[in-house]
Formats: C-alpha cells, sequence, structure tokens
C-alpha cells in the first residue's frame, strides 16, 4: 500500500512535484492524467529513488523517502520506463537470469537455469517479442514497442507488489497493448499486484481499467474521480 | 551544442595541413569541432585534430568530426584525431572518415537532369556548407 | 665452421659474447648464429622510441638475457606476492595450476595430453613445436620466413629479440588443411615456456585454418621485468589463422611485444588481444594485407589499473586492391592507470576499393585514471574508404540508475554494465579464458568506486 503526502520535487532548482497526494491500495489500479510537463515521468522517477524529494512517500506504513533505488527495489516497487536504457553486451537471458536471483528465492520451489529459460520463452510469446532479442544486449538496437515489452518481461520476473507504468502506451500499436495489459491485469488479480499508470491519453485505460483516476496538473493531483474522468479529458482535454 | 567549423578545400596538385588542439581546462563544456575538407586531383591533405582534457574537470561533452571528400586520381590525406583524457566525469568522442563523393546522391541529382560536374560542384558546397 | 668452447656462465647485461653463447649452446646452425650477431648491433645502435609508454624504467644492465642463476630451484609458494596467491583464491583455480603459474612447479601435466595431441597432428602433416626445435628439425621452412616479416632493424625491441630469443612456438600448416582445435602454447609447457624474449613463427598455407591461443588471463608472475616477445605470421592465399592472447603478467614487468601478419590473396588474419596485466604494455598487432581480397581485423581489449600504462592498438597496411581491415578497440582505465589505443591505418597507393573502419570505446571510472587515443589514418589512394570512431566516457548515469532500480547494488551493475562493455571482445575468446576474464575484471574494480 502506497500513501504519498505532500511530495516536492526540485529539479534543477525548479519545483516540478508541488504538494502531490496519492494512495493506492493493493490490488488497486490508479491512473494518473496529465499533459506534457506536468510532471508525470518526475513522479515515476521520484518513486523508484532517482530524485531527492521532500514530503512522504509511505510504503507499508514505512517512509521510503531515503531509500536507494535498489532498496526501494527490494521492497517490491517496480518501475516500468518510458524510455528504457540500452545496455550494450549484456545479454537479455543473462540480465533476466540476474533478475530471477536478485528476488532471492531461495527455496526448492525455484526454478534452475533451463527450466527459467523455458518459462522465459513462453512470457516472450505471450508478449509477441520475437525470441531472438533474448540472445542480444539489453535494449540495443531495440525498437521502442520492443523495449516496453521487454520492462513488462522484467515485471514478470520479478513479481514486484507495486509497478509504476510510466507512458507504456507511447509506441505500442493496438495488438502490443492489448497483449501488455492483459499480462498486467493477470497480475493484478492473481497476485494483488497494485498499478500506478501514468499516461497522455486514455486509450490505454480501456484495457487496463483503472479503479480511480487522478489528473495531474502543475506538480499537484487537482481532481481524482472515476471512469468519467477519462471520457472528459477525451472531450475537452486538459485545459479547463 | 555550440559548434565550430573549420572548412578546407585542398585544389589540385596542393599540399595543406590544418592542425588544431582544443585543450578543455574548465567544466562545463559542451562543444562540438568539426573539420571538413576536400581534396582534388593531386592533391594532398595532413588534419590533425586533437581534443585534450585535463585532470578534476566535469560535465564536459565534446565531440570531434573530421570528414574528407577525395575527389580525384591521387588525391590524398593523412588524418589524425586525438584524445587524451583525464577526467571521468567527461564524455568525449570523434568520428573520423575518409572516402569519397556519395554515389547515390550523385545519381540523385543527375537523375533530376543536372549535369554531372553541377552535380559534383553542388555536392561540394553541401559538404562545406 | 668455428669450434669454440664456451663456458656457460649465467650473466646480467648484454654483449655479443653472451649471444654467441646462445647460438652456441643451442647448437644452431651458422647463419642463425650471424643473424644474431647483427641483429645485436642494430639493437645498439637503435635509439629508445621517443613515443608511447615511459621505458626509462627498463635497466638492460640488471636483465639475464640466458641463463639464469639457480634455474633449477623451485619457488616456494609462500614466496609469492600475497595478491597473486589471493587472486588464484577467488578465480577458484586448482590447485596444479595455482603451483604452476606461480612458478613453483617446474612441469606441467598437459605434457601427457599434448604428447597424444601430437601424433594426431603429425596424421595431417601438420607441425606444432617449439621455435628452438624448430629450427633444427626444419631448417629450411625457418630460413625462409625467420625475420622476413618483421625484420631485426623493425625496432629497439625486435632487434634485442633477434638477438637473443628463446622458445615461442613454430606452426605449419600445410595447404587445404584445417586444425579443428585450438592449438594452445601451455600444450607445449615446460618452465622455460614463459619466457621473456619468445620468438613465434606461423604459417598457413594455402586454404588452411589454425587459430592458436597463448596466454593466461590468471596473472602470472614473473622475476623478469623485459618480456620482449616477436610473432610473425604468414598467411596464403584463402588462408586463414587467428591468433589469440590474453596477457596478465605481474606488475613489475615491461611487456614490450612485436606481432605482424603478412595476408595473401583473399586470406584473412585475426588477432585477438587481451591485456590484463603487466607495469606497461606496448603492443600493436599488424595485418600487412599483400594480396588482392586480403583482410584483418584485430580485435584489442585492455584494463589498466593502478600502476599500469597500456598502450595498445593495431597496425592495418592495404598493400592491395578489395582489401579490408576492421578494429575493435575497448579498454577500461581505473585507480590511476592510463590506457592508450595507438593505431596506424594506411592506405597504399593503388590500394582501390581497400575498406577500413575502427572502433575504439574507452571507460574511464574514475577521476584518478587516463585515457588516450593516438590514430592515424593514412589514406594515400583516393579510391578508398577509411572510417573511424572513438568514445571516452565513464559508465552511464542512466544505466547505473536502472540496474540498481531492478535490484543490483551499484557495485554489481557496475561490474554487469563493464562486462557488457567487454563483450564484442570477451565472445570471441575461448570459453574457459572468458569465464575467468569476467571475474577477473569483477575483481580489479572492487573498491574501484571509492
Amino acid at each position: 500500500m502506497l500513501k504519498i503526502g505532500n511530495l516536492e520535487v526540485k529539479i534543477e532548482g525548479k519545483k516540478v512535484l508541488a504538494g502531490l497526494n496519492l494512495e493506492i491500495k493493493d490490488g488497486e489500479v490508479v491512473a494518473v492524467m496529465g499533459p506534457n510537463g506536468s510532471g508525470k515521468s518526475t513522479l515515476a522517477y521520484t518513486l523508484a529513488g532517482k530524485y531527492p524529494n521532500t514530503g512522504k512517500i509511505l510504503w507499508n506504513k514505512n517512509d521510503i523517502s531515503d531509500l536507494k533505488p535498489e532498496e526501494r527495489a527490494h521492497l517490491g516497487i517496480f518501475l516500468a520506463n518510458q524510455s528504457p536504457v540500452a545496455i550494450p553486451g549484456l545479454s537479455v537471458n543473462r540480465f533476466l537470469w540476474n533478475l530471477y536471483k536478485v528476488r532471492k528465492v531461495e527455496s526448492p520451489k525455484s526454478l534452475g537455469v533451463m527450466e527459467f529459460r523455458k518459462w522465459i520463452e513462453k512470457k516472450v510469446e505471450n508478449l509477441g517479442i520475437g525470441g531472438e532479442l533474448l540472445k542480444r544486449g539489453l535494449n540495443d538496437g531495440f525498437s521502442g514497442g520492443e523495449r516496453k515489452k521487454m520492462e513488462i518481461l522484467q515485471m514478470l520476473v520479478l513479481e514486484p507488489k507495486l509497478v509504476i507504468l510510466d507512458e507504456i502506451d507511447s509506441g505500442l500499436d493496438v495488438d502490443a497493448l492489448k497483449r501488455v495489459t492483459q499480462v498486467v491485469v493477470d497480475e493484478v488479480k492473481n497476485r494483488k499486484m497494485a498499478v500506478l499508470v501514468i499516461t497522455h491519453y486514455s486509450r490505454i485505460l480501456k484495457y487496463l481499467k483503472p479503479d480511480r483516476v487522478a489528473i495531474l496538473k502543475a506538480g499537484k493531483i487537482e481532481r481524482t474521480g472515476g471512469w468519467e474522468l477519462t471520457e472528459e479529458i477525451e472531450r475537452d482535454g486538459y485545459e479547463k | 551544442m555550440r559548434q565550430q567549423v573549420i572548412k578546407l578545400k585542398v585544389g589540385k596538385l596542393e599540399s595543406k595541413g590544418v592542425a588544431k588542439i582544443w585543450r578543455i581546462n574548465k567544466s562545463n563544456i559542451k562543444k562540438r569541432l568539426v573539420m571538413r575538407a576536400v581534396v582534388e586531383e593531386g592533391g594532398y591533405l595532413e588534419m590533425k585534430g586533437k581534443i585534450v582534457i585535463g585532470k578534476n574537470i566535469a560535465d564536459v561533452d565534446v565531440f570531434l568530426e573530421q570528414r574528407v571528400l577525395l575527389m580525384g586520381v591521387g588525391a590524398r590525406a593523412v588524418v589524425i584525431p586525438e584524445l587524451e583524457i583525464e577526467s571521468n566525469e567527461v564524455k568525449a568522442g570523434h568520428a573520423t572518415s575518409v572516402g569519397q563523393i556519395d554515389q547515390e546522391q550523385l545519381f540523385y541529382l543527375t537523375s533530376r537532369g543536372l549535369t554531372r560536374e553541377l552535380a559534383v560542384k553542388l555536392l561540394i558546397e553541401a559538404f562545406l556548407a | 665452421m668455428k669450434n669454440k668452447a664456451y663456458v656457460f656462465r649465467a650473466k646480467k647485461g648484454l654483449d655479443q659474447g653472451v649471444v654467441e653463447q646462445i647460438s652456441a649452446k643451442k647448437q644452431e646452425p651458422e647463419w642463425m648464429r650471424d643473424f644474431r650477431l647483427r641483429a645485436y648491433k642494430i639493437f645498439l645502435e637503435k635509439p629508445m622510441p621517443t613515443w608511447g609508454a615511459d621505458l626509462s624504467g627498463i635497466n638492460f644492465e640488471e636483465i639475464y638475457y640466458y641463463l639464469k642463476p639457480n634455474e633449477k630451484v623451485e619457488r616456494s609458494w609462500d614466496d609469492l606476492p600475497k595478491e597473486i596467491r589471493d587472486t588464484y583464491d577467488k578465480i577458484g583455480i586448482p590447485e596444479a595450476e595455482k603451483k604452476y603459474l606461480g612458478g613453483v612447479k617446474a612441469q606441467y601435466e598437459s605434457e601427457v595430453v599434448y604428447g597424444s595431441l601430437k601424433k594426431s597432428l603429425e596424421k595431417k602433416g601438420i607441425i606444432f613445436c617449439g621455435m628452438d626445435e624448430a629450427l633444427l628439425k626444419y631448417p629450411e621452412m625457418v630460413k625462409r620466413y625467420f625475420g622476413t616479416i618483421i625484420p631485426s632493424g623493425d625496432n629497439k625491441f625486435a632487434a634485442l629479440n633477434s638477438a637473443v630469443w628463446s622458445g615461442g612456438s613454430f606452426i605449419y600448416v600445410p595447404k587445404n588443411i584445417k586444425v579443428g582445435l585450438p592449438l594452445q602454447a601451455y600444450f607445449r609447457i615446460n618452465s622455460a615456456n614463459m619466457g621473456q624474449f619468445e620468438r613465434t613463427l606461423i604459417i598457413v598455407d594455402e586454404r588452411a585454418e589454425v587459430h592458436y591461443v597463448e596466454g593466461c588471463s590468471a596473472p602470472i608472475y614473473s622475476d623478469d621485468s623485459l618480456h620482449a616477445a616477436v610473432v610473425e605470421v604468414v598467411v596464403k592465399k584463402g588462408g586463414k589463422c587467428r591468433y589469440t592472447t590474453i596477457q596478465n603478467w605481474s606488475t613489475n614487468v615491461y611487456n614490450l611485444v612485436t606481432k605482424r601478419a603478412w595476408v595473401e590473396e583473399n586470406g584473412l588474419m585475426e588477432w585477438v588481444d587481451g591485456n590484463l596485466g603487466s607495469k606497461v604494455t606496448m603492443k600493436y598487432p599488424a595485418v600487412v594485407l599483400a594480396g588482392e581480397g586480403a583482410r584483418g581485423e584485430i580485435l584489442s581489449m585492455a584494463v589498466a589499473g593502478k600502476g599500469q600504462n597500456l598502450d595498445n592498438g593495431g597496425k592495418c597496411i592495404h598493400l592491395k586492391p578489395n582489401t579490408t581491415s576492421r578494429i575493435t578497440a575497448k579498454s577500461i582505465s581505473m585507480k590511476g592507470g592510463r590506457s592508450s589505443y595507438r593505431g596506424l591505418i594506411q592506405i597504399s597507393p593503388g590500394a582501390k576499393n581497400a575498406r577500413s573502419k575502427v572502433m575504439c570505446d574507452a571507460l574511464i571510472l574514475d577521476g584518478k585514471s587516463r585515457s588516450d587515443t593516438y590514430p592515424t589514418n593514412k589514406v594515400l589512394e583516393s579510391e578508398a574508404i577509411v572510417e573511424h570512431e572513438a568514445t571516452v566516457s565513464k559508465i552511464g548515469e542512466e544505466q547505473l540508475f536502472y540496474l540498481r532500480s531492478r535490484g543490483f547494488s551499484p557495485k554489481e551493475a557496475e561490474t554487469m554494465i563493464v562486462n557488457g562493455f567487454m563483450e564484442p571482445i570477451v565472445k570471441e575468446l575461448p570459453m574457459e579464458y572468458a569465464v575467468e576474464l569476467n571475474r577477473l575484471i569483477g575483481l580489479q574494480m572492487e573498491g574501484s568506486l571509492g
């Protein structure tokens, strides 16, 4: 359960998040929509630990504001990046295997290398990713859509408690969007995973139905509501 | 990004040389350095560009681009891009290429009705622009 | 033929007498003795290079050029520097190997392995033996090529090697024969193998193929402070040769190597060069593309740590048309180390349609270290294309954050990124080297983030 209280983030002297409040319970899908420059990506990165903040970020009642990125990952927080970086030479297979080990699933149920490979191959098929990508360097020369799917693949390996989807819809065609959202929906259902969907357009929310919608403007949550808010945005845009 | 450009034409049977050393001694510099030359028949060019970044410098992003077109029989070039870097909060790079006029570009222009001489002249102008 | 009785004494320093002693002890033919003596004169005349790493620490007078005192005495395991012993432990090298690498054991068990390998090679007409042996058993072939690719006058250290060389490998592969498995230097091991002045000659006949591997990624402790080796390779029409070296000499060693391949029509030469150790390394594997359609590829890797200056790169000389070359160099400097790429691409007049591409990437891990790039591109043929790209940077912040946000510690993240950086070269190494190498780089990086 995530509770953000009065979150303020300054980047290069400028206040990008100016007192943001938001709550997400286990198993909830919360959409944060906003125009360009409203602070959407900053919110995503701040939760992942890239920028320092004032205010509180409570994760299961503990303030994680001072925790390092890897510590937050160990708590089960996962950021699906908007433009994932490439790490040439680090093969996807090897990377995913290391991720699996990081999860520290040291139990008789944990998979050996070959079983893990087979498991990955199945997931890769579900997501509509070409198998050859697994042998290549992570995101090295991958299209935008392929990179986004890689993020979701990693999410499946890490089984996080909260996933932040930072504009995952941009650059995905309808087929890809359907596959990706289906995978997320299944995780929500099976594991009560919480989802923070950050988006500019409402298209993705047709497939990944939010329990609540929040509008982010000028670094703050301006208002919250239900599905009707997305229809309003679609009709009138963000200017009001 | 600030760009500094050095352009050079080496005529038929001429010999020319150009050497430039950029010493980066302060932090916070973003610069692109471009050296371009066209070498005609029998011409000889020596082009040397060197970037030196000393110790304790931060936030620097510099790139040296050297491009040489060899235009005819006997055109020659010696191109030397050097880097000496003693700080690590920096990004430095260079790209050098020595070659001929792009045949596809040439075909494109002549297929539009331009004579070969004119097409070549325009491409060289574009290269040195 | 002179018949002089020599008293074989170990002594420091070099003079004509020492050179004559070396030749006499090996019972060499007269031409080789004369070759050595001429080379010695050239060595005296040639000045030290004025470019490259600082070689002022080499004391020529303090070196034993041939026999060493107490040659057979085995060093004790405890005498080895602690860092070397610790590294062997950490990378999981078995007991026997540890002792061999430490110079403690004189013979290595692979003598047995080598024996049976030798028989199967001989059946195909493949010659693989020590250089000393080759000179005596195959004098015509040796005489035909020895010193022709790298003449004694090439540089001061080639001259030195030509005067006092001892040990090294000789390989001849007959026409159309493809040697199925890599020939490893350690197959013909004995304690003299890790020699100071090794001389290697490889002849690949028409359409033949061979892969030769030498060196070791585990650190080799050497008493000798100067290693000046010479490697000559001839690749005939349609032949193919790959020469892989991993060097990890202890940090008291000056490692100055001259390596060059002469490649004929449609031949291919590949140098894979890994440099981890030594105080100073100056090594520029070269390919002379002397026949139409000949190809050269150089993969160079250097990891320069504390107190090290690794000056590496490659040279490709295009003499004929339709030749192609490619150099990929990757280096890392850390803890005050200095890594320099030094390269030459030369396209001679008449080498029409020659193509060359060089890519050098360097990582500097901290502000104490240094990275240089000194490439020269001599395009003397107007119908050729030469491209060169280089980048120098630290490990990307975004990449670090990305991996940390996935749960890896900063150190783990750094190591993964560095291994990814080196991957294009490491993947060309035989498996055992690759695994050890990655672990070694990880070890070297411990504490490098401060």
